[in-house]
């Protein structure tokens, strides 16, 4: 670029002589104190994980498979206590907890980490896992397809997978609810009465909140440190006045607008702390003409930062669906969502613009990244409606297991609906009609 | 307002529609503001019940910071007299990320098929 000339307001002028361009303003720009690390860490591609880099095992609880048992007294009967959100003991009611999932700062994340759960899944590996129990001595077999806990048949002692296995059943975290289930019923039950006037009459007679379930959904959880650049056009407007345009009774007045146009250049260090996309290809099709997995996406986000390290004992009185994507298919989505926060920061940066900015060319460099998995609480309430032409539609109704947001997709009594929509419109034709004549 | 004495039919309906020096008809205007109201009422109700607006806005509910933030701006001219309040192509709140769509299909699918 020739030397630029000062900057317009409100951006603080540069020294104009600069033949480099000046700093960005002042505003929103950083919400962290500044770091050195730019000087040093250049944008580079991501790249593949070395051993050393590679995250530890987050198998907690015992430490290891087997039985997962209470500090206190030993016991293997361990549940979630949701209102403490502590693992207790049926035995002893002691309690504790896995300890909360740290993550490295952000500013020193370099290439590619993975959590050693989040690693590639192996069609072939087994979902069947057997373990010699460690009490009795009995074999027993957790099918990980269905659940990572089982009860031996003979001591009755319960047998948890927190090993990570490479077929997508055991997270690297796991969030653990904090609504009770009748904390989820009234929510859902109180977002269903607000809308019953065009309910779908079958499932007005069949909804009851005693249907919802609390299920563990896998989710890719992905902390990002890259170099945004963005370069486009943007417009200041300097003008708007009134014209009259037409003649005779059509006369009316009309804005125009006058404008300065820039060519815009925008940069800089971006920190993303927990971006969550699921993990699971089903949930990934949000097409709303064929399905409502819009309404799973809709009740995020959830506080990632409260995880814990994976023990199965949470899991106990809960389904859980284990992972199907790895990391690969998910690159895409990740890139372009970490894109468009991007964006959305820039415009703190681009305030002049009254107008808009055109961005032409928008780059993000990784300088390294970390993904994870986790399971992330949803309590869930489904309805198969079934249309007169066989036609099937599954909606869900959400309540987010920690925050409460509650979304749904109620079906419609679409003849009630398009019965009263459509007066107001025959109503207007019959106008129309009648001002031929009139 | 003109009464037409022409017999009804296509050619003195469009004589009819046709532009000319006299004022809007306000039963035209009544008709197409109901037709729209009508319209915006089942959309309304459309979204509501099947939440098809509903997303996770990622790109602002994503904990994310700046640092060391630059930028470069250069007067290249000015565009006088547009008629749009935006200027033409603006895309700096666009979100591509989103994996939510359908939901007009959805609707029309849902009309077709109850």
């Amino acid at each position: 670029m020739t030397t630029p000339p000062a900057p317009p307001e409100p951006q603080p002028a540069g020294d104009a002589t600069q033949a480099t361009p000046p700093s960005a303003p002042a505003g929103p720009a950083s919400d962290t104190p500044s770091q050195d690390a730019p000087a040093q860490a250049q944008a580079q591609p991501a790249q593949p994980i070395t051993e050393q880099q590679q995250a530890h095992a987050t198998g907690i609880g015992s430490g290891a498979s087997g039985i997962g048992k209470c500090p206190n007294c030993g016991s293997s009967d361990v549940a979630l206590d949701i209102p403490s959100g502590e693992l207790r003991c049926n035995y002893c009611r002691g309690r504790f907890s896995a300890p909360i999932y740290q993550d490295r700062d952000i500013h020193e994340l370099r290439g590619l980490e993975v959590g050693s759960a989040a690693g590639d899944i192996i069609p072939s590996a087994d979902v069947l896992v057997t373990f010699k129990c460690p009490a009795c001595g009995a074999e027993v077999v957790v099918d990980t397809a269905h659940a990572l806990q089982a009860r031996c048949h003979w001591c009755r002692n319960t047998l948890s997978v927190n090993e990570q296995i490479p077929n997508g059943a055991v997270p690297d975290a796991i969030l653990p609810f904090r609504l009770t289930k009748e904390q989820a019923q009234a929510k859902i039950q109180e977002y269903v009465d607000k809308r019953k006037f065009f309910a779908n009459r079958r499932f007005l007679q069949e909804f009851t909140a005693d249907n919802v379930i609390g299920v563990y959904l896998p989710y890719m959880v992905v902390d990002s440190f890259c170099h945004a650049a963005f370069q486009g056009e943007g417009e200041h407007e300097t003008r708007r006045y009134y014209v009259t345009v037409g003649s005779g009774n059509s006369q009316h007045e009309e804005a125009r607008y006058d404008a300065d146009v820039y060519a815009v250049a925008r940069e800089f260090d971006l920190l993303v702390d927990d971006l969550t996309v699921e993990a699971k290809a089903e949930y990934l099709d949000q097409d709303m003409s064929r399905n409502t997995n819009n309404i799973i996406n809709a009740i995020m986000p959830f506080p990632t930062e409260q995880a814990v390290h994976f023990d199965a004992n949470y899991l106990r009185g809960f389904n859980c669906e284990k992972r199907d994507a790895n990391i690969e298919e998910l690159r895409p989505l990740v890139e372009t969502q970490t894109r468009d926060i991007a964006r959305y920061r820039a415009t703190g940066l681009i305030d002049f613009y009254d107008r808009g900015v055109r961005w032409e060319q928008t780059t993000v460099q990784p300088y390294g990244e970390k993904w994870k998995t986790a399971y992330l609480p949803v309590w869930l309430y489904s309805y198969l409606e079934t249309k007169k032409d066989g036609q099937k539609l599954l909606h869900y109704v959400a309540c987010n297991g920690v925050t409460g947001e509650t979304v749904g997709s109620v079906p419609l009594h679409m003849s009630k609906l398009l019965g009263i929509a459509v007066l107001p419109v025959i109503l207007g034709l019959a106008c129309m009609v009648a001002s031929i004549f009139i | 307002m003109n009464i037409l004495t022409f017999p009804t039919g296509l050619s003195s309906t469009v004589l009819a529609l046709a532009p000319n020096t006299a004022s809007i008809n306000p039963l035209l205007v009544a008709g197409i503001v109901l037709i729209a109201i009508g319209i915006a009422y089942f959309a309304a109700k459309y979204r509501r019940y099947r939440a098809t607006g509903e997303r996770h806005f990622f790109e602002r509910e994503t904990k994310s910071a700046i640092e060391h933030p630059q930028g470069a701006d250069r007067l290249e001219g000015s565009r006088n007299g547009q008629r749009n309040e935006s200027m033409d192509g603006r895309n700096d709140h666009e979100v591509d990320g989103a994996l939510a769509k359908g939901g007009l299909k959805g609707a029309l699918n849902d009309i077709v098929h109850h």
